[in-house]
């Protein structure tokens, strides 16, 4: 008699225990269509929780965690001054003009440390190849003495190494206002990592940082207005940057500014392809290693500004590919010197420090292909 | 005989430890099911439980109608061309969510109906009513985290 009631009662026990787990399957047969979703409208917290302001608005450009590219700038002429020529009026009293092509990999890569709706922190890495290949010296100055053959016999050997390691933090000051900071370690030069390559020289790391101030009045705008310092005009300087990104109600344009370094205007076809058409100013200072030029330390003052069209699109799920042609018009080409002391100048716009040569590129069409996997 | 007993009580014990011990992983479990809303407040998701997983639909919008058509928005990013007329309301983006531990849901997937991709996903509620819910790619680290908190109708 005992054992039979002990026995109920584990069915009892049983039947309690286990009836959530029947009452959720049966939950399943609900027929959703019959819902009535207004009763969603009015509803109340659970405790408190803050809102932050979205890094993005609607339909950028996606950003890219991985990146892989090639880039080509056809046939380009360039006119040297002699070294030292440094006044306007001798610039090409004793030019040499050659021709050549670049070409080369890119490598870009931004992985998330913290992703979070209160802040937002990444670090990345930048490793772009310019190979030169020289095709014609155009003009020859009598003398043969000319400081382009140097240039040119490095640049054609070692090609140029641009690398970078930066980082973004992306913080929330409310839903609405955000701060941005970037930075950034460059280290660029004609060396390479092949066995007859120049190494590079750590103390030839140059700094860059911005910081921006912005907000976010709704899902298609965001304005940011800050202050960097930059090696984007190929030397360093101060100027202040402005973001202005916006989409248009109808969501099938928009633009992508973050002035001076980039502005686009962005035509969305559909939400995985997209056209940007606009321009990019590129550029840093790279050490010239293993030249013989007289002076010591020598730098090249590199600045591009790329005016072009990029096609972006969705291959597969994650990865996209971004088909980017334009013309490069050249910004600045100039040769340094850093002098015994080898610490870099602000020349910025009004500093008078001369140049060692003095150097001029056309105008040529330029190439880009790349394949990038995309973040959500 | 008092053996036999013993045993019987042994059994019924055990069988009770297991149930109720089951029951509050359930319970942990179940604590996903629920109306919650985005970082952003432009949406509302009904979290329910079907079968042994967990779902996720779009049940609230802050801003129901399309710009352009004037007519509610409708799934028109998805890569399924068929798919591109359902409408967003009742629209499930949270799919096959299992309850590892530690307040973790994982297995499943997040739609995102901007751009019409799938991410893999992870659910962390990292209080009872705030859950943290990373979409990858991949793996955890090539991802973005949204904070979501727990509502309820008035």
């Amino acid at each position: 008699m005992a054992v039979k009631s002990l026995n109920n009662l584990a069915l009892f026990l049983f039947l309690i225990f286990s009836a959530p787990l029947f009452s959720q399957i049966d939950s399943t047969k609900t027929k959703e269509e019959e819902e009535d979703y207004s009763i969603y409208e009015n509803v109340e917290s659970e405790g408190k929780i803050k809102l932050y302001c979205n890094p993005k608005i609607f339909d950028l450009s996606p950003n890219r965690f991985i990146s892989v590219g090639y880039d080509y700038i056809a046939n380009s002429d360039l006119e040297s001054s002699k070294q030292g020529a440094y006044l306007s009026d001798d610039k090409f009293s004793n030019p040499r003009k050659t021709s050549f092509v670049n070409y080369g990999l890119r490598l870009n890569a931004n992985i998330p440390v913290v992703s979070k709706a209160k802040i937002l922190w990444q670090i990345g890495g930048v490793y772009n190849k310019t190979n030169f290949e020289e095709k014609k010296i155009i003009t020859q100055p009598v003398l043969h003495d000319h400081d382009q053959d140097e240039l040119m016999r490095s640049l054609n050997q070692f090609g140029l190494t641009y690398s970078n390691i930066n980082t973004t933090v992306f913080k929330p000051l409310s839903e609405k206002s955000f701060f941005i900071f970037q930075g950034m370690g460059e280290l660029n030069g004609n060396f390479g990592f092949s066995k007859n390559s120049n190494s590079p020289n750590l103390n030839t790391i140059r700094t860059s940082a911005s910081a921006l101030y912005g907000k976010r009045p709704h899902d298609r705008f965001q304005w940011a207005v800050g202050l960097t310092r930059t090696y984007r005009a190929g030397e360093l300087n101060y100027v202040p940057v402005v973001m202005y990104n916006y989409t248009s109600i109808n969501r099938k344009w928009g633009t992508e500014i973050l002035f001076p370094a980039r502005a686009s205007y962005r035509r969305k076809f559909n939400s995985r392809s997209i056209l940007l058409a606009g321009y990019e100013l590129e550029g840093s200072s790279y050490r010239l290693y293993d030249t013989s030029f007289s002076p010591k330390n020598i730098e090249l003052r590199r600045s591009e500004l790329r005016l072009r069209l990029d096609y972006q699109r969705q291959l597969k799920g994650f990865v996209w590919i971004a088909i980017q042609a334009g013309v490069r018009h050249n910004v600045n080409y100039n040769i340094d010197s850093l002098g015994d002391s080898n610490k870099d100048f602000f020349r910025g716009f009004v500093g008078t420090q001369k140049y060692v040569m003095l150097n001029n590129l056309s105008l040529v069409p330029y190439f880009n292909l790349s394949l990038n996997l995309v973040s959500p | 005989m008092n053996m036999l007993k013993l045993s019987k009580l042994f059994s019924i014990a055990f069988m009770a430890i297991l149930v109720f011990g089951f029951n509050q992983e359930e319970n942990k479990a179940d604590r996903l099911i629920g109306l919650w809303e985005p970082s952003n407040g432009k949406s509302r998701i009904k979290i329910e439980k079907i079968g042994t997983k967990y779902y996720g639909k779009i049940v609230w919008l802050k801003e129901p109608l399309d710009p352009t058509t004037k007519k509610a928005k409708v799934d028109k990013n998805n890569v399924d061309t068929s798919m591109r007329n359902v409408p967003l309301k009742g629209y499930r983006i949270l799919k096959d969510f299992n309850y590892k531990e530690k307040d973790e849901w994982s297995d499943g997937t997040i739609y995102d109906p901007e751009n019409g991709t799938v991410y893999s996903c992870v659910i962390n509620m990292k209080e009872n009513n705030v859950l943290s819910i990373r979409g990858y790619i991949g793996v955890k680290a090539l991802g973005r985290t949204d904070s979501w908190k727990k509502v309820t109708v008035k």
